[in-house]
């Protein structure tokens, strides 16, 4: 049956639809900005604290 | 630097092409398949212009059982091998197969509505598929309350999604369950109700490019878990 609904209902299953999809795309690649960027924090001080330690080893 | 660097999962997340070339692939297909469903295809006779949710609600629905049928891959690898990175895969495809899932209820139900005039029946093909919702939702639910930290939690995991995989058959065949005058469920590819060769061909590039997008959804997702994984063993270090 062609109801004045049907194209509401369209309307809304298409949004409904995308906005499910975009925002789990648009959250998986927020959440690897942020992991990849705590990742190169994490590594710059791993290596600083690295360098510091063996300053310490070599100096008397 | 960590256990997991070269199996078969991480070689799937960092493959050049599901990295380069998948999701423009992917997006191009659904451009593609929207200009199909929006300017060639024509309005189905007695529905009308909703009927055009068709293509994405049974592009999705195929999508859901391809990723349920990567989770049964990973749930048995998983309990084979018990490594954890089939673990990971298992999580990445949960994900990616609940939310199909739930695309495919809702625009279903919206579909329903404008066709059925209700938003909902107690029939086999969408009670079996609300089982399959919930045994998915499950899953997750376990995998956040646990963390799945522990050996037993990723067994129980695994044990869900092999029930899934089970389940995706009963799905499939649950219109045959009634006659077809007890259930309003349409079986519009066994009954041939695809006349228009359009029809056949938009339905087509919907199902091969919401796939796409699904195997890209799925390694996203594999990778922010390696990388969280990778963290952690980083922040160990740290700490040590």
């Amino acid at each position: 049956m062609i109801t004045p609904d049907t194209h509401w209902d369209l309307f809304l299953g298409y949004t409904a639809f995308w906005i499910c999809l975009g925002w789990f795309v648009f959250t998986l690649i927020r959440e690897q900005r942020s992991l990849r960027r705590e990742m190169d924090e994490l590594k710059t001080e791993l290596s600083r604290m690295t360098t510091q330690t063996e300053r310490r080893r070599v100096s008397p | 630097m960590i256990q997991i660097a070269s199996s078969p999962v991480t070689k799937f997340s960092s493959n050049v092409f599901v990295r380069t070339l998948l999701p423009p692939l992917a997006f191009f297909g659904i451009a593609l398949a929207n200009f199909f469903v929006f300017v060639v295809v024509p309005s189905e006779r007695v529905m009308g212009a909703v009927q055009r949710i068709f293509y994405f609600h049974v592009g999705s629905a195929v999508a859901t059982y391809a990723m349920i049928g990567l989770m049964l891959l990973a749930a048995v690898c998983y309990l084979a091998t018990r490594l954890r990175d089939w673990d990971l895969l298992l999580h990445a495809s949960e994900s990616v197969a609940f939310l199909l899932c739930t695309a495919v209820l809702l625009t279903g139900m919206i579909w329903g509505h404008s066709a059925w005039n209700t938003w909902w029946r107690w029939e086999p093909r969408l009670v079996s598929f609300l089982v399959l919702w919930l045994i998915l939702f499950s899953a997750l639910i376990l995998r956040s309350l646990t963390g799945s930290v522990g050996g037993k939690e990723r067994n129980f995991n695994s044990v869900l999604a092999i029930l899934a995989a089970v389940n995706v058959p009963i799905v499939i065949f649950s219109v045959k369950l009634l006659d077809h005058s007890e259930q309003l469920h349409p079986q519009v590819i066994a009954e041939r109700g695809l006349e228009s060769p359009w029809y056949v061909f938009t339905l087509l590039l919907a199902i091969l490019s919401l796939s796409l997008l699904a195997v890209w959804m799925v390694s996203l997702k594999l990778n922010n878990l390696i990388l969280r994984e990778e963290l952690l063993l980083l922040q160990d270090q740290r700490r040590s």
